[in-house]
């Protein structure tokens, strides 16, 4: 309910109509942490928990009943996975820092191709340990996520299980149950009732991660600042290369399954909707209050520059006209990070620890 | 690639600039404590050479953000290293009038943002990354040949950050951070799941690893960053822990030829002021005491060097430059302090010491 909520306030475009009528009341340090977690963190955890219970009934039934139309469904499946782990993805604090969970999600990027080479061995000597769930935890996260998932579902030889591959679809299964698990951790331990959600809403001496609000709202700050760069730095910069000859398509993230566009569009869904439920621009002061219309004036620019390309997102890099919308995405996923690190971050006088100035 | 000459016009540093920037009749005969350290102003990047009043007495420019600045024993050299993933360092020349010398890694290496001369002052040892085989290496510059780069040797580990010339003069102590990055992903963090930090000691003559200190088991997150040493042979290693904020592992590590590498004991509430995060390491003239700089705990703490007893808390904002004075500890911090005066600058990690019978 909260998610269809959610959705339905993005979609209607009320999001800045929101703001403005916020921008004539005050909310505390308190209001924003807790509207944090109640309206962003705890839904999207909850949302991801779901589609991986939804991934694995899927998965259950192709490898049970194998036919094209199961495989094209598992794909689907897929697909709205992904999407609810880009939008939750940036998160980067509290429980999914424990237990290599980030990693055990989505091993990426995988520059020297590790994760690949693990895949392809499983695959090719049908390493039972890998098929089955329990067996699996023990293994390299690289096996136990969604980037394998995606090879298995669409990388080569894919198609196999529309037509009854089952130590292929074993393991896709066994994949799919870990990644449920994964996901049933973080979403469970966001619900505790004394647990990250209450340390992080309510910051204590006691807590050994959040001692005061300043710490939590620099975490809050922080999924910002660090979603911005890692869509600039690790999700569009490496795949797009210096130029047109030079792209490297199969460095995008889910190029497999054409899913690029659509998870840096829900990364970018996922910030703005942090700006939009927690009202952090009501902590600004006078001066800085407009900031956040930039901030949202950037959102719509992203999302008008992702629909724009005609081609998906990895294949656009490598094509002249195309490639401009991508390097003006560029430009606006930079300005979004100095507006949160200069105008956010800054006017709330957080910005050090924030700024590429921070310590090394 | 930037070429050498770019390097130096984007510095300023071509013929001519360097006189200009000097007034002689401050540096004539000076006797007393040097420092060195990097900044960012307005955009603008250079290092400075001040005393311990934090009187500025030079200033250099550098064409990007700088890290650590090296000085040799014999009094000659002043190099500043650019930050990771930086390719260029400056090197001044303090006995004469020439213009400063400009150079780089290989195209296929970056620094880290240390290094340290040889005793005779006429090589260079800069830690720097192999990063398309994700390999540490210790790059060798001829100081008397323009600081042309003659060779390079293994750190036997990932991510070499802070490196020390222990007493004997031929043992260096490298601090492996076993964080992976590489240029193409920015700053980002590639193997937070698989690091393998450690404290090597290898003989700088032949390249030979001595000893290898893995962290203590359970702490394979805690990446070992900075360092100083005490008379004794050990170095005292401070560091940053990239897992969970919830966990409170120990910052500082002692290791020594010979000895096994031990966590020095910190009051966990005491610790808990460092957010994890220790930015820089100095022991104390004396050699009693060990300053940890936390910029992200916004304090330094003064640990006795026997007990691990916390003597004092230093309370100041972004705080992470520390060197050992006559009376204690000098800071500086990103808000332009250095010890008791505030310049218009901010401050990088580090201030190195230039020692202090320099006819400048």
């Amino acid at each position: 309910m909260r998610r269809r909520a959610f959705l339905t306030l993005a979609a209607a475009g009320l999001v800045s109509t929101r703001l403005a009528q916020a921008q004539s009341r005050r909310v505390s340090v308190s209001d924003v942490l807790h509207s944090a977690v109640r309206a962003f963190i705890q839904p999207g955890y909850e949302r991801l928990r779901q589609d991986a219970e939804l991934m694995a009934a899927a998965a259950d039934r192709l490898c049970a009943t194998p036919s094209q139309a199961a495989f094209e469904q598992a794909q689907a499946r897929f697909r709205s996975l992904v999407v609810a782990w880009s939008r939750i993805e940036i998160v980067r604090f509290g429980p999914v820092l424990e237990d290599n969970r980030a990693d055990r999600m989505f091993f990426f990027p995988d520059r020297r191709g590790i994760g690949l080479r693990q895949i392809q061995t499983v695959l090719s000597e049908k390493d039972k340990t890998a098929a089955s769930a329990e067996s699996l935890a023990t293994k390299s996260v690289a096996l136990q996520g969604l980037g394998a998932l995606e090879y298995l579902l669409f990388g080569t030889g894919a198609e196999s299980l529309a037509t009854g591959d089952g130590f292929r679809c074993r393991f896709a299964a066994a994949v799919c149950r870990r990644i449920e698990a994964t996901a049933t951790e973080l979403a469970e331990e966001w619900d505790k009732p004394d647990g990250i959600a209450m340390r992080f809403a309510e910051p204590a001496p006691r807590h050994a991660d959040f001692r005061n609000e300043e710490e939590s709202l620099r975490a809050l700050l922080g999924v910002l600042i660090n979603g911005a760069e890692m869509i600039d730095d690790v999700r569009l910069r490496p795949f797009m290369g210096p130029d047109a000859a030079g792209a490297k398509p199969k460095l995008a993230p889910w190029w497999r399954s054409g899913m690029t566009g659509e998870s840096i569009a829900a990364a970018f869904d996922g910030m703005e909707q942090i700006v939009d439920v927690t009202e952090i621009a009501l902590l600004l002061p006078p001066d800085r209050a407009l900031a956040v219309r930039s901030v949202m004036f950037e959102f719509a620019n992203a999302r008008r520059a992702i629909r724009k390309l005609s081609m998906p997102m990895p294949q656009a890099a490598t094509d002249f006209h195309e490639r401009q919308t991508l390097q003006y995405l560029l430009i606006v996923t930079k300005s979004l990070r100095r507006l949160f690190t200069n105008d956010l971050a800054g006017g709330l006088g957080l910005s050090a620890g924030f700024s590429p100035l921070d310590g090394d | 690639m930037p070429t050498r000459r770019g390097l130096l016009l984007s510095a300023g540093l071509l013929a001519g600039s360097w006189a200009s920037l000097r007034p002689k009749a401050v540096w004539a005969g000076a006797r007393r404590d040097l420092f060195a350290a990097a900044w960012m102003r307005d955009g603008l990047a250079g290092f400075s050479v001040l005393d311990g009043d934090g009187t500025i007495l030079r200033d250099v420019a550098l064409p990007d953000r700088g890290h650590d600045v090296a000085a040799d024993r014999t009094g000659r050299w002043i190099v500043a290293f650019a930050r990771r993933p930086g390719r260029f360092a400056v090197a001044v020349d303090r006995t004469g009038d020439s213009a400063p010398i400009a150079f780089a890694t290989p195209p296929d290496r970056h620094f880290f943002g240390h290094g340290v001369f040889s005793p005779d002052g006429a090589l260079l040892y800069a830690t720097e990354n192999d990063f398309d085989a994700a390999a540490g290496v210790i790059g060798i510059y001829d100081a008397t040949a323009g600081f042309v780069r003659i060779g390079e040797f293994p750190t036997f580990g990932m991510d070499p950050h802070e490196l020390l010339l222990l007493g004997d003069g031929r043992t260096l102590a490298i601090a492996n951070g076993g964080i992976e990055t590489h240029p193409d992903y920015g700053r980002a963090k590639l193997n937070l799941s698989t690091m393998q930090p450690c404290v090597v000691f290898i003989d700088r003559e032949n390249g030979t690893l001595i000893e290898k200190h893995n962290v203590p088991p359970g702490l394979s997150q805690l990446s070992t960053r900075h360092m100083d040493m005490t008379a004794d042979g050990a170095v005292w290693i401070g560091c940053q822990w990239e897992g969970p904020p919830s966990a409170r592992p120990p910052l500082l590590l002692r290791a020594a030829p010979g000895e096994a590498m031990q966590p020095v004991e910190i009051a966990e509430l005491i610790l808990a002021r460092l957010s994890n995060y220790v930015g820089s390491v100095a022991v104390n003239r004396a050699g009693n005491s060990i300053a940890l700089t936390s910029p992200h705990g916004n304090c330094a703490l003064i640990v006795d060097a026997m007990t691990g007893a916390v003597r004092r808390i230093v309370e100041e904002t972004d705080v992470c430059g520390v060197a050992a004075n006559k009376g204690g500890f000098l800071f500086s911090d990103g808000e332009g302090g250095f010890g008791a005066s505030v310049t218009d600058r901010i401050w990088d990690n580090h201030i190195a010491q230039c020692g202090a019978d320099f006819s400048l």
